[in-house]
């Protein structure tokens, strides 16, 4: 089994008419003022194949995410080929942090061998010094 | 019974039985008259086809007004609805059964050296080809050009009739569209 | 539509009527709202009762003759294929073209699988999920001059 695509986007939609997936602004550089900084939402799109002798329903299929060679995330992922020999997976992820500028690397694994993975370059565009402002004190 | 009367039953159960092209018995189906036509290219190459003396049902005359009502700009002959031929049963078979294999369809061009022709030199009795992601989704022979220099077809437009209008006034889609003229 | 003999399937019959090719057939009907209607409002078990029922009579109609290739497009358009691979095993003699267009449809069928996973935020703070994309979490930095 291999993964023939794996992409990270703002947006992937399945045509209903037609079945077909359809990626939006692919993310491959995050321009940020701050850190840390929390992503609201990111849409992986991963396209798997098989050979007609792996198992239809793989198992230990995972995503890792690692930011700067360092995992910091990890799920695991259901997939049913349903006999078929190609499977188009589409993972939505809420709320991932991303701790400093750097690389990150969104890979799709089954069991610790990598089958494919997307890197998006996260740059510190911040100008300067920033001021954290506090919530206002409440009245007494 | 009386002699005329026994005349006319017999005369009766003979058209019922001329008209009997499928026995079924018990679920097991007999077609009496064929379904594939002894069909060939130039090169010797059997042509699938397939011929259906279902008769027709209800709802297809209805359909067939509907469609007249919807391309009432048109001309439409009053020929169907038919299940015995397709567009392509008529572009390519002398209306004789239907061909819907859209492989069989450029075996024929090919085997019956048929020519393509730029859309600027169309001429009456071209052969026009509406391809659909591959699928030759439908077929007509050019009847004239108009003076917009747009083609006349003839064509059977699938269980229905078969209508001459103009090549983008179909319910098929023309972004695909090539001509044909065999060559002797 | 409360079942799916209620469906109107005057576009489909219009299609079925003018198809000269099994593949028209399946383009159209693919891009029919109420066979999407149907995909969507209904099980697959369900569309496999009703394509059972319809092609169990001898068509009668043009409607009739519509009804097993718009059944049999609402299961290629489920999440799961095993109905699609069911309705092989219904007999259809009176539908020429079903056999073939089954074959394209298993041939053709592509799974997909979606999947929501949470981030480090998300599953410390489980109202996150109510928030939308375009909110920003709590935290509130003001770069200064």
């Amino acid at each position: 089994m291999e993964a023939r695509l794996i992409v990270c986007a703002q947006s992937v939609s399945i045509d209903q008419r037609s079945n077909s997936l359809s990626i939006f602004s692919i993310i491959e550089e995050l321009n940020l003022p701050v850190f840390p900084y929390a992503v609201p939402y990111m849409a992986v799109a991963i396209l798997l194949s098989r050979e007609a002798t792996d198992p239809s329903v793989p198992t230990n299929l995972n995503l890792r995410i690692y930011q700067n060679n360092q995992q910091t995330f990890r799920a695991s992922l259901n997939a049913n080929f349903q006999q078929q020999l190609r499977l188009r997976l589409v993972v939505d992820i809420q709320a991932v942090v991303l701790q400093a500028p750097g690389v990150i690397r969104v890979s799709v694994n089954q069991d610790d061998r990598e089958m494919g993975a997307w890197k998006i370059y996260v740059n510190n565009i911040g100008p300067g010094a920033a001021v954290v402002q506090a919530p206002p004190a409440q009245a007494n | 019974m009386t002699l005329k009367r026994l005349r006319a039953r017999v005369r009766e159960w003979t058209n019922k039985l001329l008209r009997l092209v499928r026995l079924d018995v018990g679920g097991i189906v007999i077609d009496l008259l064929p379904t594939q036509l002894a069909m060939q290219t130039r090169r010797g190459n059997q042509i699938a086809n397939s011929i259906s003396r279902e008769p027709m049902r209800w709802g297809d005359q209805q359909e067939m007004a509907d469609i007249v009502a919807l391309y009432g700009d048109q001309q439409h002959r009053p020929v169907g609805p038919s299940r015995k031929y397709n567009c392509h049963g008529l572009s390519f078979a002398s209306r004789r059964s239907a061909i819907w294999d859209p492989a069989e369809v450029g075996k024929i061009i090919q085997d019956d050296e048929y020519v393509e022709i730029p859309e600027n030199e169309v001429m009456p009795g071209d052969t026009v080809v509406y391809y659909e992601q591959g699928d030759a989704s439908h077929s007509g022979i050019v009847l004239r050009i108009n003076e917009l220099r747009v083609p006349i077809i003839l064509s059977k437009w699938g269980h229905c009739h078969e209508v001459i209008h103009q090549l983008g006034r179909c319910p098929y889609k023309v972004d695909d569209v090539h001509y044909y003229r065999i060559r002797i | 539509m409360n079942s799916i003999a209620e469906a109107n399937l005057q576009n489909a019959a219009q299609a079925y009527a003018v198809a000269n090719t099994p593949l028209f057939l399946i383009r159209r009907l693919q891009e029919d709202s109420t066979v999407q209607e149907i995909a969507t409002s209904f099980s697959g078990e369900e569309i496999l009762a009703e394509l059972q029922r319809s092609a169990a009579r001898a068509p009668e109609s043009l409607l009739d003759y519509t009804r097993p290739y718009v059944y049999l497009i609402a299961l290629a358009k489920q999440q799961n294929s095993d109905c699609l691979r069911a309705a092989g095993a219904v007999e259809t003699k009176d539908w020429r073209w079903f056999s073939y267009m089954k074959d394209v449809l298993l041939e053709t069928y592509s799974p997909l699988s979606t999947t929501s996973v949470l981030g480090e935020i998300a599953r410390m703070s489980p109202s996150y999920s109510t928030l939308t994309r375009s909110e920003s979490p709590a935290l509130r930095i003001t770069v200064g001059e």
